[in-house]
């Protein structure tokens, strides 16, 4: 009983930690361009009205009632589901730009639930990932920098005021879910040495996916059954991240497998993996925004601090000048007010690798 | 003041003392049903596919051979027909949990957004369906291919039908439990051609089932194998100007 206790007081301590902003922010612009690039297409493309209005108004199958906020609104028509989704775009423009805090991620959050849920044949895993964000972001105080509330609170665009962390850890949670229970599920001979790692190779030849002809693919066939392997193996080897980022969180306590876990930063291997995974499918496959939305969750992976010491370097890098100690803040906003010590080396020290502050 | 803060100065002083002690475990509660949302709900689950039509799919039906063979060569004597209905058995008793396991979760992940579906190619599509639309001018006329799924000879409309949340609506209507999809699919057709052919008479919609070829048959050069024709719905454009 006392272990549970002291477990649970450990569990509410680390949901008290607080940390500046910035990965909310950007998780949250880069989440708002995904939904605008993915609501934009279907009106760039004349598609919304196939798909998401009813038989009787020119869509191209039955939708009943439609979701709940459709339904109230008097159905599938093409003026109901028009205004939702213009309300739906310029909520995303809001996210974007960082007005309205929660509610506006709320608000926009119920119009795509709308949205997407009209007809489960032309959504999928995109769209879901899509409202979890928005639920994650509804959570997080996403606003309290780089955006417009900022600048109306504070005069400036950015601000090292504290949020919550718990989000963000939230958002690793989600990102390990999907991929832990999407390498579960591939359950086909051909994803195994059983069926000799040809499932890549098979789905590159589905017409439903893929971009262009791949039928070049079975001249590389040895590529994609390694690509079949790795995908599969990095998928379902993804809790693995939990013990990584344990380790980090508890570093001080030491122990060998604790410090051998931490003698590299393993997010690292993983992420690049993963981006290459997303890469590839963008290329070779249509399959939304499915890659660009679960790149989004990649932000989340690392700490305010340490996308702070990321940017400078790569200011540093274009701008051929080793990274400076001076402020960093004043680089991004022209007031070296706020600003913390950001160097690459400074950044990485073990101070700013603790997973945030204590409230 | 704003009209927020003239609200707060009107709470007593102890309730939000109160208010502030409790908040961190209030929150703790809160998250945890999250965890436990994402994590119940991402449970592997067969999904749509939970339905005997389904199964005879001949992706899936391909899936139970190879598995029944690699099950034999271990020496485990099992038919393709009894591996069938153990898993059907299983599976449906799962589910059975499943419903019972979510139903708590359920209003929170539909409200909320916070859904878990995480079925990616589970498994790749053997028997792939490629749309194939033609028209004619009369009865005795031959049928002229306009668009075909993925060509860049045959594009009509490509411009709708290539985008993803169409593609989407084609794959699923090759699945027998969207066959009336696919038949509002085809009137939607009928529809777009009749505006686009003034003097087309019929407009024809099918669904080309083929094998994707292995390695070794796409390197001699195979593309289509074993094709079969899944549907074939025709439409009188006639019927379908406005």
């Amino acid at each position: 009983m006392k272990r549970i206790a002291r477990l649970w007081a450990a569990w509410v301590r680390l949901l008290d930690r607080r940390e500046p902003g910035d990965v909310m922010a950007l998780f949250r612009i880069t989440t708002g361009i995904v939904i605008l690039s993915a609501l934009g297409a279907l009106v760039a493309y004349d598609i919304l009205d196939v798909v998401w209005v009813d038989r009787k108004w020119g869509g191209y199958r039955a939708l009943g009632s439609g979701p709940p906020l459709i339904a109230l609104l008097g159905g599938p028509r093409p003026d109901v589901v028009w205004s939702v989704l213009i309300a739906t775009m310029l909520l995303a423009v809001l996210l974007i730009l960082g007005l309205g805090g929660r509610l506006t991620s709320f608000l926009c959050l119920q119009g795509y639930i709308a949205l997407s849920r009209l007809n489960h044949n032309t959504s999928g895993s995109s769209d879901i990932l899509v409202t979890n964000a928005l639920w994650l972001l509804t959570l997080a105080r996403s606003t309290a920098t780089l955006s417009l509330d900022c600048r109306i609170r504070t005069g400036r665009f950015r601000s090292d005021e504290e949020i919550s962390a718990f989000p963000r850890y939230l958002a690793i949670l989600q990102l390990i879910a999907v991929y832990s229970t999407t390498g579960l599920q591939k359950v086909s001979v051909y994803w195994f040495p059983a069926g000799y790692y040809s499932a890549l190779y098979y789905i590159l030849q589905q017409p439903a996916w893929q971009r262009f002809d791949m039928a070049w693919a079975a001249r590389i066939y040895p590529i994609t059954q390694l690509a079949t392997a790795t995908t599969w193996m990095w998928e379902v080897s993804a809790p693995l991240l939990f013990l990584v980022f344990y380790c980090r969180y508890t570093r001080e306590r030491g122990g060998r497998l604790r410090r051998w876990v931490n003698r590299f930063d393993l997010r690292k291997p993983w992420m690049l993996v993963g981006v290459m995974l997303h890469i590839g499918i963008f290329v070779a496959m249509d399959v939304g925004h499915f890659s660009t939305m679960t790149l989004c969750y990649y932000l989340c992976l690392w700490q305010p601090e340490e996308l702070r010491a990321a940017w400078t370097w790569t200011k540093a890098k274009l701008t051929r000048r080793p990274p400076s100690p001076e402020p960093e803040a004043a680089s991004l906003e022209g007031d070296p007010a706020d600003a913390a010590p950001a160097d690459t080396a400074s950044a990485l020290a073990p101070s700013a690798l603790a997973p945030g502050r204590q409230r | 003041m704003s009209l927020l803060g003239a609200l707060r100065a009107r709470i007593p002083e102890r309730w939000t003392q109160r208010w502030t002690a409790a908040w961190p475990t209030l929150r703790a509660v809160l998250v945890t049903f999250h965890v436990l949302t994402v994590f119940v709900l991402s449970f592997p689950s067969p999904g749509a596919v939970m339905q005997r039509s389904s199964w005879n799919n001949p992706t899936v039906q391909n899936e139970f051979r190879l598995w029944t063979q690699r099950v034999q060569d271990f020496g485990i004597d099992l038919t393709q027909k009894e591996l069938e209905d153990h898993l059907w058995e299983l599976a449906t008793r799962y589910l059975a949990v499943r419903r019972e396991t979510d139903a708590p979760f359920r209003p929170y992940a539909e409200y909320f957004g916070v859904r878990q579906s995480w079925r990616l190619f589970v498994a790749p599509q053997r028997y792939p369906v490629r749309v194939e639309v033609s028209i004619r001018s009369g009865e005795g006329d031959t049928w002229r291919l306009i668009y075909q799924s993925r060509s860049d000879e045959h594009t009509w409309r490509a411009g709708q039908l290539n985008r993803y949340r169409l593609r989407r609506a084609m794959f699923q209507t090759a699945w027998e439990r969207e066959r009336a999809a696919f038949m509002t699919f085809c009137d939607w057709i009928a529809d777009q051609a009749a505006h686009d052919f003034p003097d087309a008479t019929e407009v024809m919609v099918r669904q080309l089932r083929y094998r994707t070829p292995a390695p070794a048959e796409a390197r001699a050069g195979e593309t289509i194998l074993e094709p079969t024709y899944l549907s074939r719905e025709i439409r009188d454009l006639r019927k379908h100007r406005k």
